[in-house]
């Protein structure tokens, strides 16, 4: 347990996803959301979402960020924008003393990346990028690696499958129908939940949601990527054909200490799983093999009338958001860097950044460093 | 019915005589004198030898086909001696060093009138029956990924060698040869290969045989674009308690994968078709494995024309 007379004041920075990680700071005691912020110039639509947050958590929305930090005594800014202004807004809560709390994906360029690790440095912030590392399966998984049970890890390879649809079918689009755009898509998108990539530049699902396997990977391995070869395709959905991002991806990757991996991710279609999607981690040691359900522990709940887009298997036991908010609390109180901090996460966006420039020449990348 | 003689180790087979309707073991052939005594006496009255050549010189009058499970090495000669004296070979696989080699014996086969089957046991594995029918009957559309995971224990195989059944399922499911290959390799027998298809499909495969002694591991997964298919050992998993934390214990698939292949070698020879597993499977899988070792040599994807 942290001090627990620390405490934090939060502000919401932008919510205009679905309010998983705002909702996730929250549940920890420690931490207190006291205001919504954002700027002025932003779009109605953008506007309309942050004051229905705050009116939902009864606390009052700014249209300035800079002044919300000012007059509500904040230490904490948790940035849920979409993911052109992600950086940014973390730029700038760090230059005013906050620790922020970022969703994911970390930017869409890597030189914003390379400003909010200057930013937290300089300041002597901590950041966390959220993450599904404290899932219990992942623990389970860290366990028994740290525990000796398969020797030293030679191989990783993470199947990241989510099985939401993404709108029409691809070859939907009639001949005279204009292209998909990407932003209303995605604004459509927020009233399930599937509107993880929303802004104004269209993004894969390896930039979407590559940042949760590949988080798991260098958790578990400790190591860096040196090498990347993607395969790529928009193969499911007419919005990423339409705007020429993949929706299912291949990827492999050489390591440090000469450790493989591979990652297959992909948005493959509500009829490909009955519940959330296949998530599997299989590592392979000098002296054994672990073979891991993301999902588990989870129940299954079948009953009459049972709608049809409601998962029959429920994760149970998950206590991710207090486990990751717990560490981010001991981070900013040690001053150590935490799960996935700022540094940590601009190095998985590069090699993400590298798997898609694979996936479009063919040619095996290395990352930048 | 089609007689037909084993050739090197033969136990699965003789076990399975009794479920044969249109095949009958009429000899056998093998170097190891107690591995062949044993099965003679499994057998009862079938025609022995110490050799296929031996077999042929002696009781080529007995046998209308081979099933060749020899060791490695001996596989080309084997096929080659038999398809020469007008007996049809299903033949464990790897039974060529090259591509030139598996060329030789197709050819062979050919010239001589006999077919060829590669005893491609995977493909004929209940699991991956189940996934081939929906994928054939168009219920998970359009491929789009296949997932490969093997990890073996005690195989004396080389990683090159083992991973060559997932090189052939992968294309299988795609019916085509890729137009890249990228491969990554460890020395202590585990090999990993990307595979990229002109229809923008994508293969991954995870060969590992240097797993500790006891149970294996295999899963293949094939993501289409309406459905999707989940072959995992991991799912067919039941639980021990004997103090401590539980282990795991696989469920059986049994040896009924091995009735259907033979019984598959059986139809293609009295039909007088093609088996399903031919010369050209093999090319296919044999040009990907080559252009594996140059992606290990290169550290670069190569492409296939």
């Amino acid at each position: 347990m942290t001090n627990s007379s620390s405490s934090y004041r939060c502000a919401v920075i932008s919510v205009v996803k679905h309010a998983y990680v705002p909702n996730g700071v929250e549940s920890h005691p420690q931490f207190e959301l006291v205001v919504v912020a954002d700027d002025a110039d932003q779009p109605d639509w953008v506007h309309e979402r942050n004051q229905k947050y705050a009116d939902e958590d009864n606390i009052p929305y700014v249209r300035d960020v800079e002044k919300a930090i000012a007059d509500y005594d904040v230490q904490v800014g948790i940035v849920s924008s979409e993911a052109e202004r992600h950086c940014d807004l973390s730029v700038r809560c760090a230059q005013a003393g906050l620790h922020v709390v970022q969703d994911k994906p970390m930017s869409t360029g890597l030189s914003e990346c390379d400003r909010v690790v200057e930013a937290v440095t300089a300041n002597n912030v901590q950041f966390m990028m959220w993450n599904r590392n404290f899932l219990p399966a992942l623990l389970q998984t860290r366990d028994a690696i740290q525990n000796g049970a398969i020797g030293d890890v030679t191989s990783m390879h993470v199947d990241f499958y989510f099985s939401k649809d993404a709108g029409p079918p691809k070859g939907s689009r009639g001949p005279n129908d204009p292209p998909i755009d990407w932003l209303e898509r995605q604004k459509e998108a927020h009233a399930d939940g599937s509107d993880g990539g929303v802004g104004k530049k269209a993004m894969g699902e390896l930039e979407i949601e590559g940042i949760y396997p590949l988080a798991y990977i260098r958790m578990l391995t400790g190591a860096e990527v040196e090498r990347v070869f993607t395969r790529a395709a928009s193969h499911f959905h007419q919005a990423n054909v339409d705007n020429d991002v993949d929706d299912l991806a291949t990827v492999t990757l050489e390591m440090e200490n000469n450790i493989a991996g591979t990652l297959c991710i992909g948005r493959i279609g509500a009829a490909s799983h009955p519940d959330i999607g296949e998530i599997k981690i299989h590592v392979l040691g000098t002296e054994g093999g672990l073979v891991i359900s993301e999902a588990r522990p989870e129940v299954r709940v079948y009953y009459k009338d049972q709608p049809a887009k409601e998962f029959p298997s429920r994760r149970v036991a998950a206590d991710l958001n207090y486990l990751l908010m717990e560490d981010f609390a001991k981070s900013i109180e040690s001053g150590s860097p935490g799960v996935l901090d700022a540094t940590a996460s601009r190095a998985i966006c590069r090699t993400v950044a590298a798997a898609i420039e694979s996936g479009k020449t063919g040619e095996v990348v290395e990352p930048i460093r | 019915m089609l007689r037909a003689a084993l050739i090197g180790a033969a136990d699965d087979y003789i076990a399975l005589a009794p479920r044969l309707p249109h095949l009958a073991w009429t000899a056998l052939a093998d170097t190891d004198a107690a591995r062949a005594s044993a099965a003679s006496q499994q057998l009862g009255s079938v025609a022995t030898a110490a050799s296929l050549s031996e077999l042929l010189q002696n009781h080529a009058d007995s046998f209308d086909a081979v099933v060749i499970n020899s060791d490695a090495d001996n596989r080309a000669t084997d096929c080659l001696l038999a398809a020469k004296a007008s007996k049809h070979v299903l033949v464990k696989p790897p039974f060529a060093n090259s591509l030139d080699e598996a060329n030789e014996v197709a050819d062979c086969c050919e010239a001589n009138g006999v077919k060829l089957m590669l005893a491609q046991e995977a493909r004929f594995l209940p699991s991956i029956q189940s996934v081939r029918q929906s994928h054939e009957a168009g219920q998970l559309g359009e491929p789009g990924a296949v997932r490969i995971h093997r990890w073996d224990t005690d195989s004396t195989d080389t990683a090159a060698a083992g991973v060559l059944q997932d090189i052939d399922l992968a294309l299988w499911m795609f019916g085509q040869l890729p137009t890249s290959v990228y491969a990554v390799g460890q020395a202590d027998g585990y090999l990993q290969i990307h595979l990229g298809f002109a229809n923008d499909g994508m293969a991954l495969i995870d060969y590992s045989n240097n797993l500790p002694s006891g149970g294996d591991y295999f899963s293949l997964t094939l993501i289409g674009s309406t459905g999707a298919a989940y072959a995992d050992d991991h799912h067919n998993m039941n639980l021990v308690y004997a103090g401590g934390d539980p282990s795991a214990i696989r469920t059986s698939l049994g040896k009924v994968h091995l009735l259907a292949m033979l019984e598959e070698f059986t139809t293609s020879i009295t039909e007088s078709r093609g088996p399903s597993v031919g010369a050209a499977a093999n090319s296919m899988t044999l040009k990907v494995s080559a252009a594996v070792t140059e992606s290990l040599s290169q550290r670069a994807a190569i492409a296939l024309t």
